[in-house]
């Protein structure tokens, strides 16, 4: 059962997108572990069509918001209008109230706009002029984001940045299977030709599951032992915070369930760690003054290979 | 003629093999897993009986981390690996 609803949604992903099985798997461990998820990448690397497909794939509501520069948090949130019949103010809800949101390029909108989306991240909910209304459960956010150093964008300030669980990276495809995207593409294969893959029930379930999956002593000690590694690094200024050693334990979890297993081993937790880690570390002000060509990520994957995990 | 080490319980055996994966493949990192040792193990010996020390490293890792009994077996497979891989690494 874990493991069919794995394969489901990564094989159902696949008849749309070549060579993104990896991706689509990580997706679904955010979602199993109710995070949110942050795809990164140049232009045209399918993030967009990655995120409808996954959408498709578990049958749940879906709604696409495409940030500009000159957006307004009730773009996203919604707000209160007058209605003219009832002489009263009335709360329209935005695009957020759905189960899967695609903010595409959020990091083209400005800070404001971005941070409309801090609290329905992290609470499931939304208040606008001291009126709170609940999201629609499950609810995740999929926003994609071009590389920091293209024009016209916002860095996601660190506060919302730790609210992703993950962040994914897409990268080019080798020649052979790029070539393979191209032929599929002129065969008209694209996101409309995925199906919903799970019933509601199965994805019901599979939440449950997770969260009876069992982490031992030793497991969460290694995780913080991973976070603590990133805290004392000298070429790192701001480490791992503690929402995300919580959502690299949860993540964990969802990992060992798709995988079949109802305990999390080391090698979850030492898979995941540059997805959960990398997007909220900040580099030294020395090593960015040094210029050595580092990156978070390549920290991260240093960090694993140094730090024991239980055996 | 290999020379296998008493019947030991799976903590003990799993640790001997962390042990001996880590002396006789140097390049492996301090972080590695079993899995990643074991994956190393598997080219440096492919005529050992591999689906036997995978079904004996999953019900290791059930002990281990999912809470479950302890098997109490002998680990025969792991076992041979373990004097295998001291054989080939001297």
């Amino acid at each position: 059962m874990k493991q069919k609803l794995r394969d489901a949604v990564v094989g159902e992903v696949a008849k749309a997108l070549v060579s993104r099985e990896k991706e689509t798997e990580l997706l679904l461990v955010t979602f199993l572990a109710e995070g949110h998820a942050l795809l990164e990448g140049v232009p045209g690397v399918s993030k967009t069509m990655l995120a409808k497909s996954f959408a498709k794939a578990l049958g749940l509501q879906f709604r696409r918001v495409q940030f500009t520069p000159d957006m307004l948090p009730l773009d996203i949130v919604g707000g209160f209008v007058f209605n003219m019949k009832d002489k009263e103010l009335e709360f329209r809800k935005g695009p957020v109230f759905t189960n899967i949101l695609l903010a595409d390029e959020i990091n083209r909108a400005p800070p404001k706009v971005q941070s409309a989306l801090l609290e329905s991240m992290q609470e499931g909910q939304v208040t606008v002029e001291g009126k709170t209304e609940q999201l629609p459960a499950p609810h995740m956010v999929v926003a994609t984001q071009n590389p920091i150093e293209f024009r016209g964008v916002y860095p996601l300030p660190e506060g919302q940045l730790d609210r992703f669980m993950v962040r994914i990276m897409l990268g080019y495809l080798p020649l052979g299977t790029e070539l393979d995207m191209v032929r599929r593409n002129m065969s008209a294969a694209d996101a409309e030709t995925v199906k919903q893959a799970v019933t509601a029930k199965e994805i019901d379930e599979a939440f449950k599951g997770v969260r009876t999956v069992k982490v031992s002593d030793d497991v969460l000690d290694y995780i913080g032992r991973l976070a603590a590694e990133t805290r004392t690094d000298p070429r790192v200024g701001l480490g791992a915070s503690p929402r995300a050693v919580i959502q690299l334990a949860r993540c964990s979890r969802s990992k060992a369930y798709v995988s079949g297993r109802d305990y999390v081993i080391p090698d979850d937790v030492k898979t995941l760690v540059p997805y959960v880690f990398a997007h909220r570390l900040r580099l030294s002000q020395s090593s960015l003054l040094t210029g050595d060509h580092l990156d978070t990520v390549k920290i991260t994957q240093e960090i694993v290979e140094k730090v024991s995990p239980p055996r | 003629m290999l020379r296998r080490p008493s019947r030991w319980s799976d903590e003990k055996s799993f640790r001997a093999l962390g042990e001996v994966l880590r002396a006789r493949f140097p390049d492996l990192p301090s972080g590695f897993t079993l899995r990643e040792g074991l994956a190393k193990a598997r080219v440096a010996e492919p005529g050992l009986d591999w689906g036997e020390i995978d079904k004996e490293l999953v019900s290791y890792e059930g002990y281990r981390y999912g809470g479950l009994p302890e098997t109490g077996g002998p680990q025969e497979a792991i076992s041979l690996l373990i004097s295998a891989l001291r054989r080939s690494g001297k």
